[in-house]
């Protein structure tokens, strides 16, 4: 009882803060999703206490990472606008002096990892992924290390 | 008016070599294009990558240290089955567009269809201060292109542990050392 009440807990604000923005459309005229997301710093450090028995690699990843905003934009909600938006937004990381770790590019798709650390911690970890029918975007704010991260990922079966 | 005209050309001089580099224009031409995919890792990554401190941690001191002159990679990968080009064909392009002349030649191996082709500019005493690696077959190309002040040595040992495509052929980098030094012996 008193768990599923905590699940609800954690659970009711997220609904909240993503329902204002989150469109899921799958009627016969329109197909495409438009999501905007933002969980607190709280409510995942709160997550990780959840998982911290099954996973707790990942339970302590969560520990070190603080807000999350996502934004995603698929089907037919996309068009040249949001090319356009990705462009800027990651202009506009640059001038606050995020550093481009790394760009893949292929024909269908562009993904830019870019991070902001200070002494040799990530403070910042901002992802977008520019394809033809879709765009995402997702700016954490974090406090890991690059080792930490490598490890985990070294072990990533919570991934899958 | 002359000062500022001077300072824009005096600025807009290593812009324009860099437009020039060849290897550059080579990556930008067939990043983005149908088959291909291009990864590039910039200077910022082996910064981070160095400041961190990994006592007891042999191998990641040894990445650190082969890591700490990079100041960028380029992968450009294509499957010929995702594409419109021939991998050989693609191979023989970048041979002549590269100006591969400018380069050493370390590796030279052909294995069955696949060339493989490993070059640098030295820098002396075991750096280089740029490798390229070029792998040509009817199904598949791989250009890697690795700047800044490397130790050789170094990036043979972790060749393989950084996981980009293309780097493995290093190990050959190394088999021939090998087997130089054996027939020295």
């Amino acid at each position: 009882m008193k768990r599923s009440s905590f699940l609800l807990l954690l659970f009711f604000p997220i609904m909240v803060l993503a329902s204002p923005h989150a469109e899921q459309v799958p009627t016969s005229s329109e197909e495409g999703t438009r999501l905007s997301l933002w969980i607190p710093g709280f409510l995942i450090k709160t997550g990780a206490g959840i998982v911290a028995k099954e996973e707790p690699q990942l339970a302590d990843l969560l520990r070190h990472v603080g807000s999350v905003t996502v934004n995603v934009v698929e089907g037919d909600k996309m068009d040249a606008r949001h090319e356009r938006k990705a462009d800027r937004r990651i202009q506009r990381y640059q001038k606050r002096h995020f550093k481009s770790l790394i760009t893949v590019l292929t024909a269908d798709e562009k993904v830019q990892v870019s991070v902001k650390w200070r002494k040799d911690r990530i403070r910042r970890l901002v992802v977008v992924v520019l394809g033809a029918d879709e765009y995402v975007h997702v700016n954490m704010k974090c406090n890991f290390s690059l080792p930490e991260l490598l490890s985990l990922m070294e072990d990533n079966a919570w991934m899958t | 008016m002359k000062k500022l005209f001077l300072l824009v050309a005096v600025a807009a001089l290593p812009m324009m070599a860099l437009a020039q580099n060849p290897l550059n224009q080579f990556f930008s031409k067939y990043a983005g294009e149908e088959g291909f995919t291009s990864v590039h890792v910039t200077a910022d990554l082996f910064e981070l990558m160095s400041s961190i401190e990994m006592e007891g941690d042999a191998e990641m001191e040894q990445m650190k240290e082969a890591l700490k002159g990079l100041t960028g990679i380029q992968v450009l990968a294509y499957e010929a089955n995702e594409g419109q080009y021939k991998g050989d064909a693609l191979y023989v392009e970048a041979e002549k567009e590269l100006d591969v002349t400018a380069y050493r030649e370390l590796v030279r191996v052909k294995d069955g269809m696949e060339n493989v082709r490993i070059m640098a500019k030295d820098l002396g005493e075991g750096m280089v201060s740029q490798l390229l690696i070029l792998v040509g077959s009817p199904d598949e190309f791989v250009y890697v292109s690795i700047d800044g002040a490397l130790d050789l040595n170094a990036m043979m040992q972790m060749g393989n542990g950084m996981g980009i495509e293309g780097l493995d052929k290093l190990q050959k980098l190394q088999e021939e050392q090998e087997s130089n030094g054996t027939q020295a012996e």
